[in-house]
């Protein structure tokens, strides 16, 4: 044994000089908090300076807990390799840092204790304010979005519309990616706090080793040009396995380093502690746990925001396009430019209204969404989002379908005709106005008997006459019909119940809250 | 006319087959629920100075009555409708005769009576309430570029006094 303690020695000497910032920094924290968890940790390491021996079996616990929890950790082969390979490397304690850490505390018991103990103040208070500052700019930036979404800001549509044709790496990102890049900040530091426990090193290092690690990470995700959440991930565990390929002493894992260390602490120093520390202790170990389960939840926040921020651009979109279909309505001046100028209006205002209709459907689910907060619900907090995205998709469909029928209220409507209530079906003419299948079909037929052979039939309403293919069928395939179609084309609607019942839900919900407003 | 019936009704039973929601509109079920509808209708909410309903059991044959608008040559009188419908109604327009005598220009000698609403222009959206006030409507203002009776027009034109002179007399004569 003598070799490697006279090896120690000689790396000892560096350290000198670096302890005597660290007990004034501990200092200055311990005279600016008041906090009862910081206070609660500080008095366990406080204990640890005062017995030799107490110090001795706590750095021990903490050294079995980081091997135990590399050992379970999720993480790729590749750390399975590296931690066995720690363990047997232990009689070559340079390579690694945490192997350095008995061989430091078995050289402090006689000489350094108290800066040992010190450095490790330092560590645990600069992580803490680390992941605190981190964790707020992600919060503030959140709810700064979140607070925008009644009346969404108009840069941030602008931004998410450019954000998604442009590349990720052009200039100007969006407010979403700005949010996505503070969630790796935030992700980094609450799952590899770790990293910043193994090392005994001056904090400045540690940041600018980070802050690479970081860019390093941004410079990935860019080449990949993806950012949903399970590719985030991956590429995290892929970062992680490149650096340890690389050989760089990095121990990361999917737990939170600093939550093992003071669980260590916490197990081993329950005689020790008063009441208010043990159960200050327990309740910081529980806002950890509670922190590492909200990153989920709130990931899946900053998606569908970000969904909802690419609705109203396409809306946005949707609406710009109907302006010119109007112009030319407007510069076409036929026989029925008046009634044609008057349709086009209707078929605005009929697709802004669908638009909007939307626009609130979304608004729900999103509210609905701000709601869950619970870890229980979390599955259902992944089915409400598809089923938004689906509702979405089936809305946009409809809305081209039935560009040319006109929203009408079912439950106060009968045909003109048969004055019966009309059902689900109900055929529309080019002027609006609506009647029910069965008595389109005895016009047609009639007119058919009295050997009329026109391509239009009159309205009952207006009179006004509409071609056989300007008639719309609602609930159905919403595609114009022809004379010699009709039969065969709802004979077909009918015999498919799943397209027909597609078609028809949608218009039940719409239906349902126009008799609600 | 029996073949296009047949044809016709091989066309509803393919429809019946296919669909139990299909009823054929041409039966008299179809048209008697929408005769039968207009008749609640008419009591819920008649209108002005007209009244109609069903003569005897017959559902397609109706006698309305009219009274006189104030103010012209037919004020007081009170005017008796025959309205017969067709089987295929609301797609053929009914039929209506004036049973009292009136001395119009657009009713003929028989009582039929010419409109617009009741021949080319019939839409099946049209009711026995709309038809009626349509009918009240011509007794205030004769349509003579669409007469039925070319002297009756030509005294309406010509002599507007001696027309509602006459018309008033023929009134008091038939109508009360």
């Amino acid at each position: 044994n003598s070799p490697p303690w006279h090896l120690h020695c000689q790396f000892l000497d560096f350290p000198f000089c670096v302890p005597l910032l660290p007990p004034q920094v501990c200092n200055a924290y311990h005279d600016s908090r008041t906090d009862q968890n910081t206070f609660w940790w500080l008095e366990a390491l406080h204990h640890a300076e005062q017995n030799k021996d107490f110090s001795t079996e706590l750095i021990r616990k903490i050294e079995e807990a980081i091997s135990g929890t590399s050992n379970n950790s999720k993480s790729s082969r590749v750390a399975s390799r590296i931690s066995i390979k720690k363990v047997a490397e232990q009689c070559n304690p340079v390579r690694t840092d945490i192997n350095n850490i008995p061989y430091l505390v078995m050289s402090n018991v006689l000489v350094y204790s108290f800066r040992s103990i010190s450095s490790l103040k330092y560590q645990i208070q600069t992580g803490l304010d680390q992941l605190e500052a981190s964790r707020k700019t992600l919060l503030d930036q959140l709810l700064e979005i979140d607070q925008t979404m009644e009346k969404p800001n108009e840069e941030n549509i602008e931004c998410v519309g450019k954000c998604r044709n442009c590349q990720p790496n052009c200039d100007g990102p969006c407010a979403l990616c700005e949010l996505d890049i503070l969630f790796q900040d935030y992700e980094a530091r609450l799952f590899v706090l770790k990293n910043e426990r193994g090392r005994i090193i001056s904090s400045a290092e540690e940041a600018v080793d980070f802050q690479k690690k970081n860019l390093a990470l941004n410079h990935f995700l860019s080449k990949l040009s993806q950012s949903s959440h399970s590719s985030t991930v991956s590429d995290i565990s892929h970062e992680e396995s490149k650096k340890r390929n690389v050989g760089q002493r990095v121990v990361v894992s999917k737990s939170a380093s600093e939550l093992e260390l003071i669980l260590g602490v916490l197990n081993y120093c329950k005689s020790r502690l008063g009441r208010d520390s043990v159960s200050a202790a327990t309740k910081h170990l529980h806002v950890f746990e509670g922190m590492r389960k909200q990153f989920g939840h709130t990931r899946s926040l900053a998606l569908a925001q970000a969904q909802y921020l690419r609705a109203h651009d396409e809306i946005k979109m949707a609406v710009s396009r109907l302006h010119p279909r109007e112009n030319e309505d407007d510069k076409s001046l036929d026989d029925l430019g008046e009634n044609e100028l008057a349709a086009a209006s209707s078929n605005f205002s009929h697709d802004k209204f669908m638009s909007l209709t939307m626009l609130s459907q979304i608004k729900g689910k999103l509210r609905y969404l701000k709601g869950l907060v619970q870890s229980k619900q979390k599955l259902q907090f992944e089915s409400p989002n598809s089923s938004l995205f689906t509702r979405e998709t089936t809305a946009m469909s409809n809305s081209t379908e039935e560009k040319g029928a006109l929203l009408s209220k079912t439950d106060d409507e009968t045909c003109p005709i048969c004055q019966e209530k009309l059902g689900k079906q109900k055929m529309v003419f080019q002027c609006g106005h609506v009647t029910c299948c069965k008595c389109l079909f005895a016009m047609t037929e009639k007119r058919l008997q009295n050997n009329k052979l026109h391509n239009w039939v009159m309205c009952p309403t207006c009179r006004q006459h509409t071609d056989f293919g300007n008639i719309v069928l609602m609930h159905g395939t919403n595609l114009p019909i022809l004379q010699c179609c009709i039969e065969l084309t709802v004979v077909k609607n009918l015999k498919h119940p799943l397209v027909f019942k597609a078609h028809m839900e949608p218009r039940l919900k719409q239906s349902q809250e126009e008799s609600c407003g | 006319m029996m073949i296009s019936g047949g044809g016709g009704g091989g066309g509803k039973s393919s429809w019946s087959s296919s669909t139990s929601s299909w009823v054929p509109t041409t039966s008299v079920s179809a048209s008697g629920k929408r005769i039968q509808r207009e008749m609640v209708e008419l009591n819920n909410d008649p209108p002005p100075d007209c009244s109609a309903g069903p003569k005897g059991d017959n559902l397609y044959h109706w006698i309305a009555t009219i009274i006189g608008t104030p103010e012209t040559p037919y004020q007081g009188g009170i005017f008796f409708l025959d309205i017969k419908f067709p089987i295929d109604y609301p797609f053929k327009p009914p039929e209506v005769v004036f049973k009292t005598r009136i001395y119009h220009c657009n009713v003929d000698p028989d009582g039929r009576v010419s409109m617009g609403i009741l021949k080319d222009d019939w839409s099946p959206a049209l009711t026995i309430t709309k038809v009626l006030l349509e009918v009240r409507s011509i007794m205030t203002n004769p349509d003579p570029y669409n007469a039925v009776v070319p002297g009756i027009a030509h005294l309406y034109s010509g002599d507007r006094a001696k027309h509602d002179d006459i018309a008033a007399e023929w009134t008091v004569r038939f109508a009360k």
